[in-house]
């Protein structure tokens, strides 16, 4: 339009037209330059969640700051690693103010990932043209194997495969599995008064004990033609059983974890697995 | 929340209004009624979004009404079908439903009738309708940008506000680039598209005849003849001069450009002045009189003193002038003295005998033209521009019948008189008289004062008559309708439409040239200027500079520590109305006192960096910014 109305001003010499030209350029030129100046001075931050696992899309979170003085930031899109298909969008950031936003990412691979690409882009101030900006970061994100479901053989025949045993322990906290004779040292709490006035020696409850059994898993052993296979059976299993609060352990070539429950505990078998063979 | 179409539509409405407001009056009749219906329609639809116009109909309707005008386009009508047809388009746009690239449109229209309507007027209006549809434009083409993203999204006011300030950069900044722009985009001398430009109209007053007779009355026209920048001179010297009408044929005096006369003005008291003549698709270049050279476009000269530009003024243009205020135009030998002696044969006898009886009474030419104006005076002539003589005998009905006429008839009357003496004359047409606009410092011309007067040759020398003050009601009906001053409210007007022909209508290639050479020179200049300035001058003035210098480098480059702390202090004071921090005041013991959260977190971490280990890092500097900024904040308002 511009051009068409400078052709037109050039060829009639009329200096309304002249002016109309110079002042859409003008145009042209300040939201070119407010447009670089929306990206700019923009700290960016990723804050990626506890567990990501490859293949499967997580929404990591990019904190945005706006270190500007005066310019406020807006219609913000974020991705990473030039996938522009899954953004995080961000309205309106005004200056000083920080604001997380969640983009969604999928990874490939499991292991360290160290080098990670941002690129904020904006069609702000007008939908000519949309600029983007890229932000090379250092920082080693783990991605854990993808958790794949095991082929069901039966959970004696997985415990079995997996090494497992019965744990023959009483616990505290059960059902009462049998009454047995008070030998001095149990809580007080587990004496059954009632069975004890019954009878002429005092009577204690046994409870059975709700923890499942440890479990210690072998990735080499697990079903999986290859290792990434094996090591996805070996995550979701590892998810599996902590969700039932099942004790799980790790049993490698060099190391071995002992069962533990507990998110931290999960979190580091994952790490274990995601970096298993990538040294 | 206000949904970011709100303010978009009222925008998109506010653009369509500045953009066909200029071209409203020239557009037809139909079109301005289906303009108005359609914009009142075209809100109630969005209001009720519910729209009568699908597309199919809008796309038959765009077809039938540009089949309907493009059959008037041709080489010599080609913008006000244009116009018309872009007013309709725009016209249906606003009755269909509105999607992104559908209030694009309307703003693409919008501009486009805007620069349709250069075409057809260069009044000053452009100027404020262009600032301000530059303005909705622009911000409306942000506020476009949100609505593409999504088109429900809403905005608190807070963003609302924080958006426009922001959007309102873009057309300040554009208008800001736009004047730079306008003097240095390229032009060319001749543009080729001229015959697009408004057309001129035909002038009213000034004419390169004279007919005396040929109307039963003369109207009087306002509209600019030319305007000229000059000192304010007497009233009775403000004769401009056009041309020069030196034949007449039956009664009609007419101009045949004079051979081999050449001249030179004696006496006179010179003055420079510079005239802005509008389009007058005529070649004539008017001057004050006596003129003695001008400047600043190309022209012919002839020795009667008349300037003829080389090609018809198609535009405004500008020129320089210099003149001799009471100087004598001296006749050398080689003129032509019997054209200015011939007279038509159909003159009565009675004016025949006038010139008869004063022939007999006296040889010398000036006691001549005195009893001539005696003549005149006795006949008790009026001044009048109504009912006036009929054409067959106009000289002898003025002199002796009616008695009235205006500057034609006296000054042919006069003209053929003096012939008839034996003395050699000739008409002059121009125009007389001027408003002087104090603000501006120029002569207004109008066409009203259009005006004919005599030169009659003695002892070689012409010599300036104005028989039209002869008239009895001279002073009221010639004199005082010349001499009008203007009222401030015309002046101001005058004046800003005087300065829009200056600078914007009348810039073109020459004058970008003229730029380019004078900010050479100026910059050529400016370095001996300076070594002229003596020593303690430019001492001190280099003392000056250096302590501005000082000062702002203390004020820039103090230590962020001490920039924060006074960041700070500022921002308790702003906020809780404190009158002044004592010295003794510790950082904490404020914060408590005026118990802010953020004030207290601020001054926690800033004495853990003041007094601690750790420097005092970037982001620490923004960590602490961000914490001042939010002094005085309720924990709620920072979140968006």
């Amino acid at each position: 339009m511009t051009l068409l109305l400078g052709f037109g001003a050039v060829n009639t010499g009329n200096n309304l037209l002249y002016l109309m030209v110079s002042a859409l350029l003008g145009f042209m030129s300040v939201s070119g330059l407010l447009g670089h100046w929306n990206l700019k001075n923009l700290k960016l931050s990723l804050e990626p969640p506890d567990e990501i696992y490859a293949g499967l899309e997580t929404l990591l979170r990019v904190c945005v700051i706006n270190q500007r003085r005066w310019l406020p930031a807006f219609l913000l899109d974020l991705s990473l690693n030039d996938t522009y298909q899954q953004r995080g969008h961000l309205v309106l950031l005004k200056t000083h103010e920080d604001k997380g936003v969640g983009v969604p990412f999928t990874f490939t691979d499991r292991g360290d990932h160290h080098q990670h690409r941002l690129t904020v882009s904006s069609a702000f101030p007008i939908n000519f043209f949309i600029r983007h900006r890229h932000l090379d970061l250092q920082q080693t994100i783990t991605v854990f194997p993808r958790p794949v479901p095991c082929h069901n053989r039966g959970k004696s025949d997985l415990q079995q495969a997996l090494g497992a045993q019965d744990t023959p322990q009483r616990g505290y906290e059960g059902d009462i599995s049998r009454i047995g004779a008070y030998v001095g040292g149990e809580p007080l709490k587990m004496i059954h008064w009632k069975l004890s006035a019954r009878h002429d020696s005092l009577k204690i409850k046994e409870l059975s004990n709700q923890q499942q059994p440890p479990v210690e898993i072998n990735p080499l052993e697990l079903p999986g033609q290859e290792l990434e296979q094996q090591l996805c059976c070996a995550s979701y299993l590892i998810n599996n059983l902590i969700r039932q609060h099942q004790p799980v352990g790790l049993k490698l070539a060099t190391q071995l974890i002992a069962p533990g429950v507990g998110a931290a505990h999960k979190i580091h078998l994952l790490n274990v697995l995601a970096r298993y063979g990538k040294d | 929340m206000v949904r970011i179409k709100t303010p978009l539509d009222i925008l998109t409405y506010l653009v369509v209004v500045l953009g066909v407001g200029p071209l409203f009056l020239w557009l037809d009749p139909s079109v301005r009624f289906v303009t108005v219906s359609a914009f009142i329609g075209g809100i109630v639809c969005d209001k009720r979004q519910h729209y009568w116009f699908g597309s199919r109909i809008a796309t038959v309707l765009t077809l039938l009404f540009f089949a309907r005008y493009s059959i008037q386009l041709n080489l010599s009508n080609v913008v006000p079908p244009a116009v018309n047809i872009l007013v309709l388009l725009l016209s249906i746009r606003l009755l269909t439903e509105k999607q992104g690239r559908h209030y694009l449109q309307i703003f693409v229209l919008s501009l486009f009738c805007l620069a349709g309507s250069s075409l057809l007027s260069l009044n000053i209006a452009y100027l404020p309708a262009l600032i301000f549809l530059v303005t909705g434009v622009t911000i409306g083409l942000v506020l476009l940008t949100f609505f593409h993203r999504d088109p429900s999204l809403r905005l608190n006011r807070q963003q609302l506000s924080t958006l426009l300030k922001t959007a309102t950069i873009l057309p300040v900044g554009s208008l800001i680039l736009m004047l730079f722009l306008f003097l240095i985009l390229p032009r060319t001398q001749y543009p080729l598209w001229n015959f697009l430009n408004p057309k001129v109209s035909a002038r009213s007053g000034f004419s390169e005849q004279v007919r005396p007779g040929a109307f039963a009355s003369n109207i009087s026209d306002k509209s600019v003849a030319f305007r000229v920048k000059c000192r304010e001179i007497a009233p009775e010297n403000l004769y401009w001069r056009g041309t020069v009408m030196n034949t007449i044929v039956g009664t009609v005096w007419k101009r045949i450009t004079p051979q081999q006369e050449r001249g030179q003005i004696v006496g006179g008291q010179p003055l420079d002045y510079t005239v802005t003549l509008p389009a007058t698709n005529e070649r004539f270049l008017f001057t004050l009189d006596l003129p003695q050279n001008i400047a600043g476009v190309r022209h012919s000269e002839d020795g009667d003193r008349v300037f003829m530009a080389q090609r018809r003024v198609e535009k405004s243009l500008t020129y320089n002038g210099k003149s001799l205020i009471g100087g004598q135009l001296q006749q050398n030998s080689g003129g032509n003295r019997s054209l200015y002696l011939k007279v038509p044969s159909t003159l009565s006898l009675r004016v025949n005998q006038v010139a008869e009886k004063i022939r007999q009474q006296t040889d010398n030419q000036s006691e001549r033209i005195a009893l001539l104006q005696k003549f005149f005076r006795a006949q008790q002539l009026s001044y009048a521009d109504t009912d006036l003589p009929g054409p067959s005998a106009p000289i002898d009905e003025f002199l002796f019948d009616n008695k009235r006429g205006y500057c034609e008839f006296f000054a042919s009357s006069f003209a053929q008189l003096l012939r008839l003496c034996e003395i050699p004359s000739r008409l002059v047409g121009g125009y007389h008289g001027g408003e002087y606009n104090n603000l501006g410092g120029y002569y207004l011309v109008t066409e009203s004062l259009a005006h004919v007067w005599v030169e009659a040759l003695v002892d070689d020398h012409w010599q300036r008559i104005d028989p039209s003050r002869f008239a009895v009601n001279a002073s009221s009906a010639l004199l005082a309708p010349r001499q009008q001053g203007l009222s401030l409210l015309r002046r101001s007007m005058d004046s800003a439409e005087y300065m829009w022909a200056q600078v914007v209508i009348n810039y073109d290639l020459r004058q970008q040239l003229n730029l380019v050479q004078r900010s050479g020179h100026q910059l050529k200049n400016m370095l001996p200027r300076l070594a002229a300035l003596k020593i303690p001058t430019l001492l001190l003035g280099g003392c000056f500079t250096l302590i501005i210098l000082l000062g702002w480098w203390r004020q820039h480059h103090r230590r962020p520590e001490y920039r924060l702390l006074r960041r700070y202090q500022t921002a308790v004071i702003r906020n809780y109305d404190v009158k002044s921090i004592p010295k003794i005041c510790g950082l904490l013991e404020l914060a408590v006192q005026v118990d802010d959260p953020n004030a207290i977190m601020f001054a926690r971490q800033f004495s853990a960096v003041l007094y601690g280990d750790q420097p005092l890092t970037k982001d620490n500097i923004i960590a602490l910014t961000i914490l001042i900024d939010a002094i005085g904040t309720p924990p709620e308002e920072k979140q968006i």
